[in-house]
């Protein structure tokens, strides 16, 4: 063998070790049903979890005025623009064909806590598990049998509209394995009961930082400014600063954020200084406002214990055109 | 004698977009204290409703007023010139659903006006501040973008 088809056998060689590499690294990982303990479901406490998951926000047949939205048909078809391209939002509604109708309770789990399909493939982490990894087993088992009481509403959903190369799935696993840490919500132990609850609901279901948060090229949340507010996923507005840095820290008309105004606000919309907000925030009240008032309280007394933090600046204003 | 009166239209043509471009920005400030006005009414009115004040007719009225006088000069408040308005938070979906957004400015009108003859007491504050809350949050949702 001459010295130049040596070195091409090597980089062969060295190609396909690394493709196996990467194919292991990037195994979609799941939950067996045998991982999952004896469980008598708790419908109402599945109806909070989807009240607080969100999950009508997105999953709900859409409708150009939000308020006729009937929460109970999960047939999915929302457009969410992302700067990877556009996410049609699937059919979770309990039919057979065209949702999650065969889907065991193992599935949903590992969709979930794992971020992979009954088909075993990657969800995009446009699905926020990476905020719903944290919920409780008890809870997510929960909400599968609430869902399971709601209608089924035939029709898939087209598939996504995704750049190359963000449209491979597999490319997930490598996106996973730098950014999807954690697992199950640990209490801390030196707080308080109600703390404890607001930081499983904003962490967990809530999934609250993952608007408020700035993200990085990849999509990926910036740790360091969690919470501290950032551009939309659909690059359309800002969402605001919740760390005491924005809310005690108000812009001009308006007025520093007590835990009571948080929560009042979780209820009706109605900022401190009486304004009605405005945006996507009006969708999360519709979830918010169907929790008990002590849940509001709990996410209220969290929020207000988040530690300051700066966020990126908004982009400068546009200039007057004449 | 041409080139004065091209001159003259000149200065009367630039003089007339300085004006328009004025007075844009001043619909554009009016808009907003008419806003921050209401918001500071309603505020009146919903710590009413929660037990924090106790109810007051005298006030109540000067909270629909407010409102009224909101509803009524809203139409005239989004001209086209006001589309990219610095500072300002109003979302383009307003002039890309112009029919929706009249329709919604004039159910608010409607709201207020019916409040205005029909609250009596702090029930009927109740009542009222639902349906005029609703038509807030009605075009907050679709046509107001947070921009900073």
């Amino acid at each position: 063998m001459t010295g130049g088809a040596r070195v091409w056998k090597g980089a062969a060689a060295f190609a396909v070790a690394a493709l196996a590499v990467f194919w292991i690294a990037t195994t979609p990982e799941t939950v067996p049903a045998s991982a999952l303990p004896p469980h008598t479901p708790d419908v109402a406490n599945g109806r909070t979890m989807f009240n607080i998951g969100g999950c009508a926000s997105c999953h709900a047949l859409p409708n150009k005025d939000p308020d006729k939205v009937d929460r109970t048909l999960l047939g999915g078809g929302l457009a969410l623009k992302s700067p990877f391209g556009t996410f049609y939002v699937p059919n979770i509604s309990p039919d057979l064909l065209a949702g999650i109708g065969a889907w065991s309770e193992a599935d949903f789990v590992t969709a979930l806590w794992r971020g992979t399909s009954a088909s075993g493939e990657h969800h995009f982490p446009a699905f926020p598990y990476t905020s719903y990894q944290h919920m409780e087993l008890g809870d997510v088992r929960d909400l599968f049998a609430y869902i399971r009481t709601l209608p089924p509403v035939s029709g898939r959903v087209r598939a996504h509209e995704l750049t190359f190369p963000f449209n491979i799935r597999r490319l997930v696993g490598l996106w996973k394995l730098l950014f999807f840490h954690g697992g199950p919500f640990t209490p801390d132990p030196s707080r308080s009961a109600q703390w404890n609850r607001g930081a499983y609901l904003v962490n967990g279901p809530g999934h609250c930082a993952d608007c408020h948060s700035p993200r990085n090229f990849l999509g990926a949340i910036i740790d360091g400014q969690r919470f501290a507010g950032g551009l939309s996923v659909d690059g359309k507005g800002w969402v605001p600063n919740i760390t005491p840095a924005g809310l005690q820290h108000p812009g001009e008309g308006e007025i520093a954020w007590s835990p009571r105004d948080i929560a009042s606000f979780l209820d009706d919309g109605i900022t401190p200084a009486g304004d009605f907000v405005g945006g996507a925030m009006v969708e999360v009240i519709r979830n918010t406002r169907l929790l008990s008032a002590e849940d509001r309280a709990a996410i209220a007394a969290y929020i207000a214990s988040l530690p300051p933090r700066q966020g990126p600046k908004p982009p400068p204003k546009k200039n007057q055109s004449m | 004698m041409v080139r004065k009166l091209l001159a003259a239209l000149a200065i009367l043509a630039l003089g007339m977009t300085a004006a328009a471009a004025q007075s844009c920005d001043d619909i554009v400030k009016t808009r907003q204290s008419l806003m921050k006005r209401s918001g500071e009414m309603g505020k009146v009115a919903s710590s009413m409703i929660k037990g924090e004040t106790p109810f007051d007719l005298a006030k109540t009225k000067e909270v629909f007023a407010a409102f009224a006088e909101d509803a009524s000069s809203m139409p005239t408040l989004f001209p086209d010139c006001s589309k990219n308005a610095e500072h300002s938070n109003a979302s383009p979906a307003i002039w890309e659903n112009l029919d929706d957004f009249k329709k919604l400015m004039a159910k608010f009108a409607t709201d207020v006006k019916e409040a205005q003859e029909n609250t009596k007491d702090l029930d009927g504050l109740k009542a009222s501040l639902d349906a005029i809350g609703k038509d807030c949050r009605g075009c907050h949702e679709r046509f107001r973008i947070k921009k900073s």
